[in-house]
């Protein structure tokens, strides 16, 4: 029992130290992508949200520090420690009940588009848009092309039918008044 | 070494290494800063509540940070009800300030439109 506790112990770590590198080493590479991490809709960075960042990085180390001085246990939490987080997480809910109140304000503005790192990744995400639009208008407009293409071998088909048609007829019209005895 | 100790530094590092790629990221420029202290309301104009609410934020966070460093029983130290109003006082100005910033600058668009 005692060897088999030990075996899922050092799994566990195995599996959590594996993951913690990995997130470490996709932050680094880039596959994580932390560049909007306190931005706000418009694209401007936020104050609320990089007050919240500090607290919750300071308390967090702070409680892992502790751990290690509290002889592995967690130590009590402060009910003024939870009141400074709290008043950080509602600074934080209040600033983006602000941002939604007015959704026109959320949009990026068009001068500080081009010499913000924020806006330029909102002007490159409408520029994929906008190509994501422009290819599926081209496609469309071959699909029409084709229609039109085909109509157009439809209808010269349908008029050679109509040719042979009425040469037949008179062909027809041109035996029957011999065989009458009528001619023309 | 105790399991205990293994995942507890193995947290530990997670930490401290994503507190350090964070903090590099945003020297760098990697992480978006623009506009941090500058109104939302169209203007290029420095907020003063940002700046108020940056220097609370930043003195809270390093003096406890400095009650955690001289705490030798294990134990959190608590924050005293000083820094919670000062931090309550900030956060309110910045959240009212944002709150009259943004619908005033709403007020006028609807006015133009």
């Amino acid at each position: 029992m005692s060897v088999m506790a030990q075996v899922c112990g050092f799994t566990l770590c195995a599996f959590l130290g594996a993951l913690c590198a990995t997130i470490i080493a996709w932050i680094w590479m880039g596959k994580i992508d932390l560049s909007q991490l306190i931005s706000e809709p418009s694209g401007d960075a936020s104050m609320s949200r990089f007050q919240l960042l500090i607290f919750t990085f300071v308390i967090a180390i702070s409680l892992f520090v502790l751990v290690e001085a509290n002889h592995g246990a967690i130590p009590d939490i402060p009910s003024g420690v939870l009141t400074l987080l709290g008043i950080s997480a509602s600074t934080y809910a209040v600033s983006k009940g602000i941002s939604y109140s007015q959704p026109q304000l959320l949009t990026p503005q068009a001068g500080s588009a081009a010499d913000t790192g924020g806006g330029a990744a909102v002007a490159q995400a409408a520029a994929d848009e906008a190509s994501e639009h422009a290819a599926a208008a081209q496609q469309a407009a071959a699909t029409t092309q084709a229609a039109v293409s085909q109509m157009a071998v439809h209808a010269a088909a349908a008029q050679q039918a109509v040719q042979q048609t009425a040469e037949k007829e008179a062909k027809a019209q041109q035996a029957a008044d011999k065989a009458t005895g009528n001619q023309p | 070494m105790p399991i205990t100790r293994i995942l507890h530094f193995e947290l530990l590092g997670f930490l401290y290494g994503l507190a350090a790629i964070v903090a590099f990221q945003m020297l760098t420029g990697r992480i978006n800063l623009k506009g941090l202290f500058q109104q939302k309301d169209g203007s290029t104009q420095t907020s003063p509540e940002r700046i108020q609410l940056l220097l609370a934020t930043i003195a809270a966070a390093s003096s406890y940070l400095g009650e955690v460093a001289k705490s030798s029983t294990g134990t959190m130290p608590d924050v005293s009800n000083n820094w919670l109003y000062l931090m309550g006082g900030s956060s309110g100005i910045y959240a009212v300030g944002k709150a009259w910033k943004t619908w005033t600058s709403s007020n006028k668009l609807g006015g133009r439109s």
